[in-house]
């Protein structure tokens, strides 16, 4: 009987002094306390440069960036964030939605302070997501419309974007072909063989209540199967494989039928 | 009464059907005309002379129908527009497209601001079919630009790789048995830091054959 009673007042004296010593259960104050780790791009040098440039080799594709004549507030354009992944007085990182497109194309957008704007898709997107097929216009794109309203909210004149694809270092060109329903709706083109061809991509612009007749992009008579597809009244893009597009043969591309508007975009390098 | 006469009936066209299809399987081959006015049968015979004419015919175009016809010889360039021609620079061919644009990827360089240098993980020379192959491993993407001599420290040629790699391999002169090759390794990131791996001795070895003695 006394062995019992000595072993339950030991048991509770190693649990009180458990309680005691191990750190965050028990508080002056009780409240709850959760380590939190700082993101990767907080932990770099001050403004968090050299591990931008990780983050984005890790995770981001096609990119078109922006540098603005003066800084940039950056709770200024921190509104027009739909999310936020990231947020010092120094830079902000999260996406922002493309205007006239569902969120599916909403871009990853990265704005620093001393000016520069720097918008990507992911590398698991097919590179046309940045065709801006909406609009039927091959002279901007989806990422560089997300840069200019960034720099507008920001009240940075606005220029032009460079672009760069962070899983293809070698292209240094990119191109884009633009083809519309009306008088005619195929081209041809054939990619000289001297150039080197990273990846190759469409987009195409549904224009029909009733989806018949074959819409979408065919490339030499076959139907190119989208990546994305929005479905009626929509835009679908897709990723055209290397194999069936050789360079020095002339390749056929048509818009089916109900289809308004297609784009081929091609990233290569020129020796 | 009356089904055996139909029956009979039957029977007999039956009888008479088979006979006259007989009959028509064995008819020789025949020309059937009905209700015509007249009939005239002319020989053709082959020409070997006219064959031989027509056979000299030049290749031409075969117009059926046609209101009219134009030809114009269309000559080669002249060697001066030739020459302009021929210093076009390589481009696509594109045909009936509505729109195109051009333009050039650039890394930011400035806004990455990277200051750290590449980290060469693996420098190793293996051989294949008699040539020394040098294998470069990088912790990230770099250009590669390899220095070579005949004594340390003293590297008057190189090789390189311009383009953006995590993995290059370069293939090093030949040397002949017994001769070493000093080598030096760079690599540059696409922030221009580069990373100088300290120097690679490459020796050649050779075989020797010695007597085999037996007691």
């Amino acid at each position: 009987m006394k062995n019992s009673h000595f072993l339950s007042v030991l048991t509770f004296g190693l649990v009180v002094a458990a309680l005691l010593i191990t750190p965050g259960l028990v508080r002056k104050n009780q409240s709850s306390t959760f380590q939190l780790t700082q993101p990767s791009i907080v932990l770099a040098n001050q403004n968090g440069l050299a591990d931008l440039g990780t983050k984005l080799d890790q995770e981001a594709g096609i990119s078109a960036y922006f540098k603005a004549s003066d800084v940039i507030n950056i709770s200024q354009v921190k509104p027009i964030f739909k999310t936020i992944e990231a947020e010092t007085t120094d830079y902000i990182l999260g996406s922002v939605g493309v205007s006239g497109y569902v969120e599916n194309f909403d871009a990853h957008v990265y704005v620093q302070h001393d000016g520069w704007i720097l918008a990507y898709y992911l590398k698991s997107d097919p590179i046309s997501k940045i065709i801006d097929i909406q609009n039927s216009r091959i002279n901007t794109t989806n990422l560089k419309n997300v840069v200019s309203f960034v720099a507008g909210t920001a009240g940075m004149p606005f220029t032009d974007v460079t672009y760069y694809d962070f899983r293809y270092p070698n292209a240094n060109q990119m191109m884009l072909i633009g083809e519309d329903s009306l008088n005619g709706n195929d081209f041809t083109i054939q990619m000289p063989i001297e150039y080197g061809y990273n990846t190759l991509g469409y987009a195409v612009k549904y224009g029909c209540g009733y989806c018949g007749g074959g819409p979408g992009f065919y490339i030499d008579g076959a139907h190119q199967n989208d990546a994305w597809n929005g479905g009626t009244d929509s835009s679908g893009y897709g990723t055209i494989s290397n194999a069936t597009f050789m360079p020095g043969v002339t390749h056929t591309c048509n818009l089916g039928g109900y289809t308004d508007y297609g784009v081929i975009l091609i990233l290569y390098r020129v020796p | 009464m009356k089904r055996c006469e139909i029956l009979i009936s039957l029977l007999v066209c039956c009888v008479v059907g088979v006979l006259v299809g007989r009959a028509d399987a064995q008819a020789p081959d025949a020309f059937i005309i009905d209700k015509a006015d007249a009939q005239i049968v002319l020989g053709v015979q082959p020409s070997q002379n006219l064959n031989s004419l027509i056979g000299n015919v030049i290749n031409h175009f075969l117009l059926d129908r046609a209101d009219g016809r134009f030809d114009t010889t269309v000559g080669l360039l002249p060697d001066a527009l030739q020459g302009l021609a021929n210093q076009v620079r390589i481009h696509y061919i594109v045909d009936r497209a509505d729109k195109n644009m051009v333009v050039n990827p650039l890394y930011p360089a400035l806004l990455i601001n990277d200051h750290t240098p590449p980290v060469i993980i693996k420098n190793i020379v293996t051989t294949s079919g008699g040539a020394q192959i040098l294998v470069i491993e990088t912790d990230e993407f770099t250009t590669i630009e390899v220095l070579y001599g005949f004594s340390s420290g003293n590297y008057p040629n190189s090789l390189k790789d311009p383009l953006y790699k995590f993995q290059h391999q370069l293939v090093l002169p030949s040397i002949s048995a017994g001769q070493v090759l000093f080598v030096l390794v760079r690599a540059a990131d696409r922030n221009t830091n580069m990373t100088t791996a300290s120097e690679l001795r490459i020796t050649a070895y050779y075989s020797q054959f010695l007597p085999v003695i037996r007691r």
